[in-house]
């Protein structure tokens, strides 16, 4: 049986459980999107909150993915005993910051709306993008074939 | 959507390849799939191209950048525009946006005759094609009683309307043999197609004009329609060649807004966006706004437009469009004609050479416009707006509009309009209209702007905004609003009412004011616009609860005998309202011989409706209590019917 080290299981644990309840809110919010076209609620669906609808439906897409992307994100720093470099607490942290950064600025960005301009919740979401960028950055030097080390789990090392 | 069925079709047919080739034709059929796609997209797009090039071409300049790029920022504006009547005015003609018959009951298309002249019409493909008399013989100094007119076969490309009617424009191709410089000209198809009642009609029966055995000239679009019609348009007539081309068909953002290049340019910036956002004003400085423009600015918006106007230098609007920008003084390129007894205007007088009843067809003998959509020529004749604040966005929203038709503003809808001004009157309604609250007589407009406009086969409400007035209906003869509600009232019975209510001066009328009902008058003996909004009036659903439904049908029935088509067509449609007349038919640009039996059997309907229980009977009506017509009375008035030739072309 393979022994993870602690840090990198305390990662994979945190990443597992944040994907999974972020998954399920963000798919909840689908639901509720999918029932504002069911019963045709104009708040969402007409023509004057088409801001609002692009802005939501961004805001499912990205918070499925990124809750998606987590669960990977888990899924890899588990396999970092197998002699991979493991995922580093600032790719962790990256990734954490983009799955809260980019769907809430979205959805914030369509609960106030400027005609065709989302609101200023949409600030949130460049940095959640550089975020994002940064842990798969981050995350991709990682997985680099080689040998690997708790070290690497404490962002020592980059 | 066809290009995705084709490509599952062909994604389809490799699944079966694959269970039957095996595992490496999945790539072929990808290929294949993506291939067929490709070709089916390239033929649409080459349709569309092909339609493009023989419209007017797309140009932005001087600013403008079409609706297109409005629609990002404004969805909800674009969108309000795009359901409005305002965006068909002029259409690129496909099957989608076709609203006539075009394909016969055989499908093969549809042959139409008018006037010993035969036009077929017919879609070929995406492509809809007119067989019709050369438009150019059609021209004065083409015409030929001797030849037989030459034909054309050309491609219809464009229509106007969507409301109620649709006409055709046809590109006149040039010939080799051809000594007419035209190419690129855009002549109107001798039918149009009317929406409500589903039917084709020769264009020139869509017009109150005086009765003509030929077929009228029409003028070109590229020097006529395109200025209001569409936005951005220049003529550019050149020595051999028309070079028209338009920033946009229909009327569109910019007519309004004006060019809207530099208000994109500057909104490029969030932040300045973000600061317009959260800024107390928001008024932005790159773009016109009419609802922030005053009074005189704003409704000249409109009246660019909507107003019997000329351009005053023809040979820059022909080269480069129109001149006018929204928030310009419209006075400055363009000049607005009133009624006048002396023209002096040297755009007026070389308008009224080719049009010499232009005056006299487009007013009321008190100056009031009675052509539709010159709605500008009675607001700026109204107290309203000489001494009030009133302006077209004082009733109408372009954007938040409560339906279509007339696009009234969803906050200021019935009375709500008058009342932001005139407050005091809404404490006592009754005490001011003498009306019921809630009755018809009762609402602000009904009072104050009449239906005594004409176009489109229909009367409008005039935009001058007026008070009742006998004195001046007897004089004048233009329809009081009292009596096209009371329709079996007399001049004198109003005239009466207003003197005790309002304490008007007795009015000086004329015996036979006296004696007949308005109505009777104006469908008898009236000029051919007394004729036609008395006629439109006696289908008026509030004049038909007030003054009854079935007495006015004989002398509807009469009015389909009428000269002019299109009194026939307002009479026949009011006529169809009447007690036994729902299943009336009547072709009102058949021939007279065709015409005299339908009149006979509306006649004898009207006969058995009566039949001794008449809703409204007096010598007022020249009808005894038994219901009978008193037929040498009603003949005398024919005779002495004012048969003075009224054009109104809208």
């Amino acid at each position: 049986m393979i022994q993870q080290s602690k840090p990198e299981a305390a990662i994979a644990d945190l990443h597992l459980r944040v994907g999974w309840w972020s998954l399920l809110a963000f798919l909840s919010l689908g639901i509720l999107i999918e029932a504002m076209h069911g019963f045709k609620i104009g708040y969402y669906l007409d023509v004057r909150n088409e801001t609002r609808r692009l802005m939501w439906t961004l805001a499912h897409a990205h918070g499925t993915l990124l809750s998606m992307l987590n669960i990977i994100f888990a899924l890899t720093a588990r396999t970092a005993a197998s002699g991979r470099r493991a995922p580093s607490v600032f790719a962790s942290r990256c990734m954490l910051g983009a799955l809260v950064l980019l769907p809430i600025g979205f959805f914030l960005g369509g609960l106030f709306i400027h005609g065709g301009d989302p609101g200023v919740g949409i600030v949130l979401v460049p940095p959640g993008a550089l975020l994002l960028l940064l842990g798969v950055w981050s995350m991709a030097r990682a997985t680099r074939s080689g040998g690997g080390s708790g070290k690497d789990a404490t962002g020592s090392d980059g | 959507m066809e290009a995705s069925l084709v490509i599952l079709s062909a994604l389809c047919a490799g699944i079966v390849l694959v269970r039957r080739v095996g595992r490496r034709a999945w790539g072929l059929a990808a290929i294949c799939a993506l291939l067929v796609g490709a070709l089916w997209c390239t033929h649409y797009d080459d349709v569309a191209a092909e339609l493009q090039a023989l419209l007017p071409a797309p140009a932005n300049h001087d600013g403008y950048v079409s609706s297109a790029s409005c629609r990002s920022c404004h969805p909800e504006a674009y969108h309000s525009w795009h359901d409005s009547f305002h965006r068909t005015m002029t259409q690129p003609v496909t099957p989608a946006m076709m609203l006539a018959d075009c394909r016969g009951a055989d499908g093969r298309g549809i042959e139409l005759h008018d006037r010993g002249h035969t036009t077929r019409i017919a879609w070929r493909g995406a492509e809809l094609w007119i067989d019709t008399v050369d438009p150019l013989w059609l021209l004065p100094d083409e015409r030929s009683a001797n030849e037989p007119p030459p034909r054309i076969e050309s491609r219809i490309v464009m229509a106007t309307g969507s409301h109620h009617l649709q006409t055709y424009w046809l590109r006149r191709p040039k010939f080799e043999d051809d000594r007419h410089s035209d190419d690129g000209a855009f002549f109107q198809a001798p039918w149009s197609w009317l929406i409500a009642q589903r039917r084709w009609v020769p264009t020139q029966d869509t017009f109150l004009a005086p009765p003509s055995s030929r077929l009228e000239r029409s003028m070109p679009w590229n020097t006529s329609c395109n200025m209001c019609h569409s936005v951005g348009t220049r003529p550019r007539l050149g020595p051999n060649i028309i070079e028209t081309d338009s920033v946009e068909l229909g009327i569109a953002c910019e007519a309004c807004h004006g060019p809207g290049e530099a208000h994109i340019r500057a909104n490029e910036s969030p932040l300045r966006r973000y600061r317009k956002h959260f800024a107390a004003d928001d008024a932005d400085p790159t773009i016109v706004n009419p609802l922030k423009l005053d009074k005189q600015r704003s409704a000249e918006v409109c009246g660019q437009c909507h107003s019997f106007n000329k351009e005053l230098d023809m040979q820059r609007w022909m080269d480069t469009g129109v001149a006018f920008r929204p928030g310009d003084e419209l006075g400055k390129t363009k000049a607005v004609f009133g009624y006048t007894e002396n023209p002096t205007h040297p755009r007026l007088l070389a308008h009224l050479k080719a049009e010499p009843d232009a005056l006299q067809g487009r007013f009321w003998k008190d100056g009031t416009i009675r052509v539709a959509g010159r709605e500008y020529n009675g607001l700026i004749e109204s107290k309203c707006y000489t001494h009030g604040e009133m302006t077209c966005l004082s009733c109408h929203a372009m954007h938040d509009y409560a339906e279509p038709k007339d696009q009234l503003s969803t906050a200021k809808l019935g009375d709500k309009s008058c009342l932001q001004c005139h407050a005091r009157f809404g404490a006592d309604i009754p005490a001011h209209t003498h009306h019921a609250v809630g009755s018809s007589g009762s609402e602000c407009m009904n009072c104050h702007m009449p239906h005594t406009t004409y176009g489109l086969l229909v009367a409008m409400r005039s935009h001058r905004i007026d008070s009742p007035n006998a004195a001046t209906a007897a004089k004048t003869g233009r329809p009081n609003a009292c009596n096209l509600c009371h329709l079996d009232r007399t001049l004198a019975w109003t005239a009466e009412k207003l003197t005790a209510w309002y304490g008007h001066a007795p009015a000086q009328l004329t015996d036979e004011q006296q004696r007949l009902a308005a109505a009777v008058r104006w469908t008898t003996n009236g000029d051919a616009a007394q004729r036609v909004v008395a006629a439109w009036a006696m289908g008026w659903e509030p004049a038909r609860q007030v003054s009854g439904v079935k007495w006015q049908a004989a002398f509807l029935a009469y009015l389909l005998l009428d000269p002019y088509t299109t009194i026939r067509q307002v009479a026949f449609e009011s006529l169809r309202k009447a007690p036994g007349f729902a299943d009336f038919e009547f072709d009102f640009v058949a021939r007279e011989g065709d015409i005299h039996p339908r009149i006979r059997e509306a006649i004898q309907r009207w006969g058995r409706a009566m039949a001794g229980r008449p809703d409204r009977y007096g010598p007022h009506l020249l009808l005894d209590p038994e219901g009978r017509l008193d037929i040498d009375a009603h003949e005398r008035l024919l005779q002495s019917r004012d048969n003075t030739p009224v054009r109104i072309i809208e």
